[in-house]
């Protein structure tokens, strides 16, 4: 009978606990969950919209590339920079040069033991060559702008008999490794400076003694060149 | 004459305020229940049209993706290209030395005057010579010429190493100098 009465009691405000129920339920969980979800929602939007302006601006940027010029350029410098250690080349190149100007080779020795530091290794090639002042001029000359690039360390020029003038160069060559990845789909391509354009132009000047064939002969025949685009 | 008496009166007249705040608080229930209704119905509505938005960027970022995937071969070759030269400048330095350009100033200062027997040039343009003059006149004369491309900037930081004169009367010497690139 009291508890009856007791509950009787609060029968009027039966309604309002009921309406204060259904608010608490729902905000908890339906009103809440979905509040943070616009804000997720906002976040990731602006998100998704910071990486479609990335894409949009890259998309431009390829599409303005040109992929012929690209390729030339591209198969060029790996001839200037070649993407794996290799001796004969360089040494074909050099063998070829010093017969193009007439001069006779004394001596090479070749040091395959060059520095690698991130993907760049390189060989050294010391040489004794012998001939006419002005064809060892013109031979130092060609020697810069040949590729495989070859950078000069030092030389010694002394004279010999009959005023024949003797060098001792010691030259470096260089090699590269292919880069392993590319990026993010998303991240911009690094653009190409004004003194990478520079040093590019003054490269594309370069020319090797060899012909496409006697580099053919110099790789084993039956063979792909694995890094030819 | 029929008198009413109002029993709940006195009960009615008791209880006034308290059923004034209970109908306030039914009614306030009521109006923060409609006011709730309507910001949930404004957050679900808020809600899709942001997940429209969130799926039509969404469909365009895979688009554009498809379409940079489609121009992979470019972005490789671009990507091989940037690489190439950005390493180039370190392995190529703007100020490499001129060999062929030392030796001949070298050649054309020493003339009829002396005679280089050795020419050592360093990558970093330190260059000893050594050679012979046949006398003391000529000597000074290269000297003096030595010197004087010092002025007009060719070589710089001139060092006479060794000097010694031979039976046959032929001053033998060994300097070294720096070339100026400039």
């Amino acid at each position: 009978m009291i508890k009856t009465k007791d509950i009787s009691k609060y029968k009027n405000f039966l309604f309002q606990i009921f309406l204060i129920g259904i608010i608490v339920f729902t905000g908890v969980n339906f009103f809440r969950p979905k509040l943070r979800e616009v804000f997720q929602l906002r976040k990731k939007i602006n998100e998704e919209k910071e990486v479609l302006a990335k894409l949009t601006q890259k998309e431009a940027f390829l599409e303005n590339l040109d992929e012929q010029e690209l390729t030339t350029k591209a198969q060029f410098l790996l001839k200037v920079l070649p993407p794996e250690k290799d001796v004969t080349i360089p040494l074909a190149t050099l063998k070829s040069l010093v017969s193009q100007f007439n001069l006779q080779l004394q001596k090479i020795q070749i040091d395959l033991g060059g520095k690698t530091t991130s993907g760049l290794s390189s060989v050294g090639f010391s040489l004794e060559v012998e001939g006419e002042k002005e064809k060892i001029i013109d031979f130092i000359e060609k020697v810069k702008t040949t590729y495989p690039l070859m950078r000069m360390e030092g030389v010694n020029f002394s004279y010999g008999d009959e005023d024949l003038l003797n060098i001792k160069l010691k030259i470096e060559t260089f090699f590269l490794e292919m880069p392993k990845e590319i990026g993010k789909l998303e991240s911009p391509l690094p653009l190409i400076n004004s003194e990478e354009e520079k040093i590019y132009k003054e490269v594309s000047q370069f020319s090797s003694p060899l012909s496409e064939e006697a580099i053919n002969t110099i790789y084993p025949t039956g063979k792909e060149n694995p890094f030819a685009i | 004459m029929k008198k009413e008496i109002d029993f709940l009166k006195a009960y009615e007249k008791k209880t006034e305020p308290a059923r004034n705040i209970f109908q306030f608080l039914s009614k306030g229930l009521i109006g923060i229940m409609v006011i709730y209704c309507f910001l949930l119905a404004g957050i679900i509505f808020y809600w899709s049209i942001l997940n429209r938005e969130f799926k039509k960027v969404n469909s365009q970022v895979e688009l554009k993706k498809t379409r940079i995937k489609q121009q992979e071969k470019k972005e490789s070759l671009y990507f091989l290209l940037k690489n190439q030269l950005s390493f180039l400048p370190k392995i190529i330095p703007s100020g490499e030395e001129n060999y062929s350009q030392i030796f001949s100033s070298i050649s054309q200062i020493a003339e009829e005057k002396a005679k280089i027997s050795e020419i050592k040039i360093s990558s970093t343009g330190e260059t000893q010579i050594s050679g012979t003059a046949v006398n003391a006149f000529n000597f000074d004369k290269f000297l003096e010429e030595v010197i004087n491309s010092e002025k007009i900037r060719i070589f710089s930081k001139i060092i006479l190493n060794s000097i010694s004169k031979t039976k046959e009367g032929n001053y033998i010497f060994s300097m070294t100098f720096s070339y100026d690139k400039n």
